[in-house]
């Protein structure tokens, strides 16, 4: 069976909205006619009235009652069909792993090839282009493996806004500071969760509880946004470089050095780097 | 059907406002509307539902989609021509207040 689940998430939505307005109509209707009787006093009135507000009373119950299981239904199963999309999805990101460790040791990069858009807006992944990130100079950029960094061009590239581009600064530049290998990981560790998740880069630095620097919107990136902190040109060109397609590492978790305050780093299993 | 109450001339009623009679018919028409407009909401959506679950998960579904067609029935039946009905009968007090106060006023 084929489900819409964006459709029925909709329409259980608008569900739940009928159910508080109808309730909320029920109950203005139930004062309106109290009001009505206090009005015009006359014994057959007030009983009619009474009448009318107990089965109103009784509808209301009854179609709420309902409204949640139905609600409740449609919840159960779109939670069922979410969990599927979830597995699917890390079955997916575990093929494309494998698939680019393949491509990597014979040196091609099989995501450079990838063209779409990502979500609505105006970010969007193009392809790579191959003389734009050919012409990027990374030899500012500490090639180190063991410190897990390990430089690349040719990854996805992204267009962001000028908004959005000064977003991306100011959060990188509070969790980086101002180190160009730092700065470069934390940006590639965006990308390549917005390449993973088909995700734009500013949805996944405003996803709850995935940056610190972020802070629900509130943390300390919001002094570079606003000006009172200067981003360092550092943050800038590393930032750039990896919207052109540069990246250090392939991890999905970092902790940049700076902002760690750790004075040696270490790059363990799973990405992340730790005293 | 719900019977209601009408002044056929051998009831006396009091009215404190005529104003607030009006008031209270223009709300309770109001207030039919959004029933109105709620119930096509809801028989949409629930089409909508059971076109998508027709088949062994949807069976729980057959007895809260009937309930709920009941209750439309009965609000489209029963209480929304009772509220027509009321609001009509208001306004014909209100202006038959207006026109003879002295008798209907006390």
């Amino acid at each position: 069976m084929k489900i819409n689940v964006s459709e029925i998430m909709r329409l259980n939505g608008r569900l739940s909205n009928i159910e508080t307005e109808l309730a909320s109509v029920f109950v203005k209707i139930s004062n309106e006619l109290t009001a009505i009787s206090n009005n015009i006093k006359t014994s057959i009135l007030i009983e009619s009235n009474r009448n009318v507000i107990e089965k109103m009373e009784n509808l209301s119950f009854t179609i709420n009652h309902n409204l949640d299981k139905l609600i409740e239904f449609l919840t159960t199963q779109l939670n069922s069909y979410t969990v599927t999309n979830e597995e699917a999805t890390a079955s997916l990101e575990h093929l494309i792993e494998q698939i680019t460790n393949v491509f990597d040791s014979s040196g091609t990069v099989i995501m450079s090839t990838k063209t779409e858009t990502i979500m609505s807006g105006t970010t969007t992944v193009s392809e790579a282009a191959p003389s734009l990130a050919d012409s990027i100079d990374i030899s500012v950029y500490k090639d180190n493996p063991e410190m897990g960094f390990v430089v690349s061009t040719g990854h996805p590239v992204y267009e962001l806004t000028d908004s959005e581009r000064h977003f991306m600064y100011s959060l990188v530049a509070a969790e980086a500071i101002n180190d160009y290998d730092d700065a470069l990981a934390v940006s590639s560790v965006i990308l390549n969760r917005a390449d993973a998740n088909n995700m734009t880069p500013e949805a996944i630095m405003t996803r709850k509880n995935q940056f610190e620097a972020y802070g629900g919107g509130s943390g300390p990136y919001l002094k570079y946004q606003n000006g009172s902190k200067e981003i360092p040109e550092a943050v800038k060109r590393a930032v750039d470089d990896a919207l052109n397609g540069v990246r250090n590492c392939g991890y999905f978790s970092f902790n940049a050095n700076s902002n760690t305050g750790y004075s040696d780093i270490q790059v363990v299993d799973g990405g992340n780097r730790f005293k | 059907m719900f019977s209601m109450y009408q002044n056929n001339g051998s009831n006396n009623y009091n009215i404190n406002s005529v104003t607030d009679l009006e008031n209270s018919a223009g709300a309770l028409a109001s207030y039919n509307q959004a029933i109105t407009n709620n119930v096509s909401s809801l028989e949409y959506v629930m089409k909508a539902v059971q076109a998508n679950w027709e088949n062994e998960n949807g069976q729980d579904l057959q007895s809260t989609i009937q309930n709920l067609n009941d209750a439309i029935a009965v609000l489209e039946n029963e209480i929304q021509p009772l509220l027509k009905n009321y609001v009509e009968t208001l306004y014909n007090i209100a202006n038959e207040t207006k026109s003879h106060q002295s008798a209907s006023i006390f």
